[in-house]
């Protein structure tokens, strides 16, 4: 009954993202290439201007693909619908219509969170394709279908980590009004630390090693480190335990401030 | 004040049939079809009249309101609202008209009312002194002065409306348009509401049009409707001849001298009420002569008379025809 | 023009003197109904601030980081970005307590029709509905801002005299202004396709041109970036009047870019009416 259920909500989410017509594909397109062409220009400059032809490990071909790379897997680990979701239900008290369902509210949301993804997926292919035409990548290719392969296992697991690590956040909207600002926070503090603005092997040593321990490290950078084939068996095997005690850790703190929420949320029965 | 020849209105509405199909085609083509929202319509309201303006949902009201309003641009025909073409906004257009939609709030949701009205006066540039008179007046005359300075939100649908009406008319327009002005309110509320339009009109005198579904706003309010059915007029009078001319039933109201005596019947004949000692039935004016006969043929000692149908049935039976 | 906008294209005479003095007196009732009304959201308040500081430590740690590999981008050093970025932060927390509500909330206006209410005011529909809400829990931003860019020219080892730095504000003024032109640009096409928020998105993705510094970007994208959608103009030309001297190139490119965008925002924003007026029912 619930994965029939789970993957009926997969299917209506699938669709619900066709209907964006041309505001998405317009915004998907721009939004790559805004993004792409900012970061181009910038690494390009400092390549140029410092006569090193590597800057932290990476020759600007390098940095270009990684960007590329992340800036499409961060969309598949995010989701689309990062803002809303979760929080809104229970402002909106929609909750309570959730509540009648016999799907654990939970499950219903992440199945709504995946079904979201597929315009994620055609836009990597697209951009994955369209890419190697348009930038410069390296010419001794890394990414091989064994690392795309592990690639798209850890992909799956680190979209469920971010999905852990915004639930509590989203969570607070039993008490607090306006959870939309920390939603915000962790984007950036996640786009910063996790590697969607700088490949984490730019930052001081100690914070890299530093990093290794939090969830950021796993939610981006470690995905495509995995890709261009740059991640070690052990250090595969390390992540994702380290992602793993993380996504239980998270999902036990959600577990008991939802808890904690919903009797809130009934008693004072809205 | 207002003069409206030959409006019309179209507009095109997209399609989007289910399925995830066709879903993917409306990514980049979507079907569009036609609507023709009011068909080539005239009239007029003159200075201190309130028209009426009646239609089932969907019928075109108001369509026609936002126009004269100036918010929709119409199709094809003229408007003239106190010298104004409504569509061009100009300021000194804006500041002589109001409208009031029943189903849409213009108070800011949360601030209290008298905030809004102080933003209103500046909008509107109402001098203090004439936009306090006005004001306490209108507060007065909804008994709502203590809910003043109580958020919007806080107050009761009754409460709010008042409210909107007060914004409304606070720089004396010399237009009204009233759109389901007591939508979903209680009995005294929509009287209080009524008794307020009535004073503001022999007060302002301004032209004014009231759309409703209540036909009890109507009757106490107007004095001449228009009814329009599928975005066309079919009738502009007065509204007591309404029934002259659509009704195609009549009352027949049987007086008896000696109650519970009720004789066998054609059962064609249809009774509307058994008050014991008063029979009515409702019988179609054609046949009024063979019925009256019929029954004073088969009751003895009774008075016979023939009235009218009510207005708000008639009105209703225009409308469930058109179906 | 602009003035003819305002006036809804006739003569009016105003109570209490001239145009400007009636837009000014309401914007003032606009910051107090804000000021008022943001007092009942107290945690708000507190999350913004949060929010906004994180906000402005990732982009400085953004380059901190950069510039542990490089002395120079775009011909800047690390002191000067700061100028540079500061400034941006400030023209953002302008743009984000003045404007960013109403953008926001314009797409809802339009889809469900509440437009009506604010097109049949004699008074600037596009005035009243982009400077309504003022987002007075953003104010406090406004202030850390300001804060951050002193403290950016404070720490700076150079010396600037106090006409540039009076250019460099007056730039980041007319910076917040094309903001808004830019954003509305984006915003304004919800009359036609009726989405939930515009093209929204796509202004936050653009944006990132303007947090960067403008000589970095070369060719046709940078034409573009200074004429058409004048993202670098918002702060980077600013900070370049401080850093390369006084430059009266830059003010009255800034300038002429700023006019030829309000008459395209005035017109753009009649034709957005015009859709409006003709579609709904």
């Amino acid at each position: 009954m619930i994965p029939r259920l789970f993957f009926k909500i997969v299917n209506l989410e699938l669709r619900k993202g066709m209907s964006y017509r041309v505001d998405f594909w317009v915004n998907a397109i721009v939004s790559f290439f805004a993004a792409m062409g900012v970061m181009y220009f910038l690494w390009d400059s400092i390549f140029t201007a410092s006569a090193q032809g590597r800057i932290g490990g990476y020759t600007l071909e390098e940095m270009i693909l990684y960007y590329v790379l992340v800036i499409l897997i961060a969309k598949l680990v995010r989701g689309p619908n990062q803002m809303v979701g979760i929080a809104d239900d229970i402002y909106k008290g929609s909750l309570t219509k959730y509540q009648l369902f016999p799907t654990p509210y939970l499950v219903f949301k992440y199945a709504e969170h995946l079904g979201s993804l597929l315009p994620a997926i055609i836009q990597l292919v697209i951009f994955g394709i369209l890419s190697p035409l348009i930038f410069k990548f390296p010419d001794a290719m890394t990414i091989t279908p064994i690392t795309i392969l592990t690639c798209i296992n850890v992909v799956m697991l680190a979209n469920l980590l971010f999905f852990a690590l915004s639930l509590p956040l989203q969570l607070v909207a039993f008490w607090a009004d306006n959870v939309w600002s920390l939603i915000v926070m962790n984007h950036f503090i996640s786009g910063l630390l996790g590697g969607a603005m700088l490949p984490l092997e730019l930052f001081p040593d100690w914070a890299v090693s530093l990093l290794a321990y939090t969830p950021f490290a796993y939610l981006y950078h470690f995905p495509v480190r995995i890709l261009t084939g740059h991640i070690g068996h052990q250090q595969l095997w390390m992540g994702i335990g380290v992602m793993s005690c993380w996504i239980l850790l998270l999902a036990a703190c959600s577990w008991l401030i939802w808890k904690a929420g919903n009797k809130r949320y009934t008693g004072v029965g809205i | 004040m207002i003069h409206v020849q030959n409006l019309r209105k179209e507009f095109t509405v997209h399609q989007k049939p289910p399925g995830l199909l066709a879903s993917m085609k409306s990514l980049f083509v979507r079907d569009t079809i036609t609507k023709v929202a009011v068909k080539d319509v005239s009239f007029h309201v003159d200075k201190g009249e309130i028209l009426g303006l009646i239609g089932a949902n969907g019928a075109g009201k108001t369509t026609i309101v936002k126009m004269l309003s100036g918010i929709i641009h119409p199709t094809s025909g003229s408007i003239d609202v106190l010298g104004f073409n409504p569509w061009q906004r100009q300021h000194n257009f804006c500041k002589q008209i109001a409208l009031i939609m029943g189903q849409k709030a213009q108070l800011w949701w949360d601030l209290p009312a008298a905030d809004g009205f102080l933003l209103l006066r500046e909008i509107y540039q109402v001098p203090p002194k004439e936009h306090q008179e006005m004001l306490d007046f209108m507060l007065d005359m909804l008994d709502v002065r203590d809910e003043v300075n109580i958020q919007i939100r806080r107050l009761s649908l009754g409460e709010r409306m008042k409210m909107e009406l007060i914004a409304a008319l606070l720089h004396k327009p010399q237009v009204v348009y009233l759109d389901e002005p007591t939508i979903g309110l209680d009995l005294s509320a929509q009287r209080a509401i009524r008794k307020f339009i009535l004073e503001y009109r022999d007060t302002v005198q301004p032209a004014m049009i009231l759309t409703s579904h209540y036909m009890e706003d109507i009757e106490r309010l107007c004095k001449r409707v228009v009814i329009l059915l599928n975005g066309q007029f079919v009738y502009d009078g007065p509204l007591q001849d309404v029934v002259k001319q659509f009704s195609t039933h009549k009352i027949i109201t049987v007086k008896m001298h000696t109650p519970g005596n009720i004789p066998q019947l054609d059962p064609k004949i249809e009774l509307l009420e058994d008050n014991g000692d008063e029979l009515k039935f409702k019988v179609k004016t054609e046949e009024v002569g063979a019925v009256s006969q019929h029954l004073l043929a088969n009751i003895c000692g009774a008075d016979l008379s023939v009235g009218e149908v009510n207005t708000a049935d008639v009105i209703e039976t225009i409308f469930s025809d058109s179906i | 023009m602009l003035l003819a906008h305002l006036e809804g294209g006739e003569q009016e005479i105003y109570r209490g003197g001239n145009l400007m003095v009636r837009y000014i007196m309401l914007y003032l009732y606009f910051l107090r109904f804000s000021f008022s009304r943001a007092m009942e959201f107290r945690l708000d308040f507190f999350f913004r601030i949060v929010m906004d500081t994180v906000y402005y430590a990732v982009h400085i740690i953004f380059f901190g980081v950069i510039y542990r590999h490089t002395a120079m981008v775009g011909g800047w050093d690390f002191d000067q970005m700061l100028i540079f970025i500061c400034g941006f932060f400030l023209v953002d927390a302008i743009h984000m307590t003045v404007h960013a509500n109403n953008m926001w909330m314009l797409p809802e206006h339009v889809n469900t029709g509440n437009l009506d209410y604010y097109l049949i005011r004699p008074v600037s529909s596009l005035f009243f509905l982009s400077h309504r809400d003022f987002a007075a829990n953003s104010f406090v931003n406004l202030i850390i801002a300001a804060s951050m860019l002193t403290w950016a020219f404070l720490r700076y080892p150079g010396e600037f005299s106090t006409g540039q730095i009076l250019v460099f504000l007056l730039l980041l003024v007319n910076g917040a202004y094309l903001y808004w032109i830019i954003h509305m640009c984006f915003v304004i096409p919800v009359f036609w396709t009726h989405s939930a928020h515009g093209f929204q998105m796509l202004f936050y993705s653009l944006k990132q041109f303007a947090e960067r510094p403008d000589p970095i970007f070369r060719g046709m994208l940078r034409r573009g970036l200074t004429t058409i959608l004048p993202f670098l103009l918002i702060a980077s030309f600013p900070a370049r009047t401080l850093f390369e001297g006084f430059n009266a190139g830059i003010l009255l490119h800034a300038g002429g870019v700023s006019l030829l965008l309000t008459l395209f925002l005035l017109w753009f924003w009649n034709r957005a009416l015009r859709s409006y007026s003709s579609a709904s029912s």
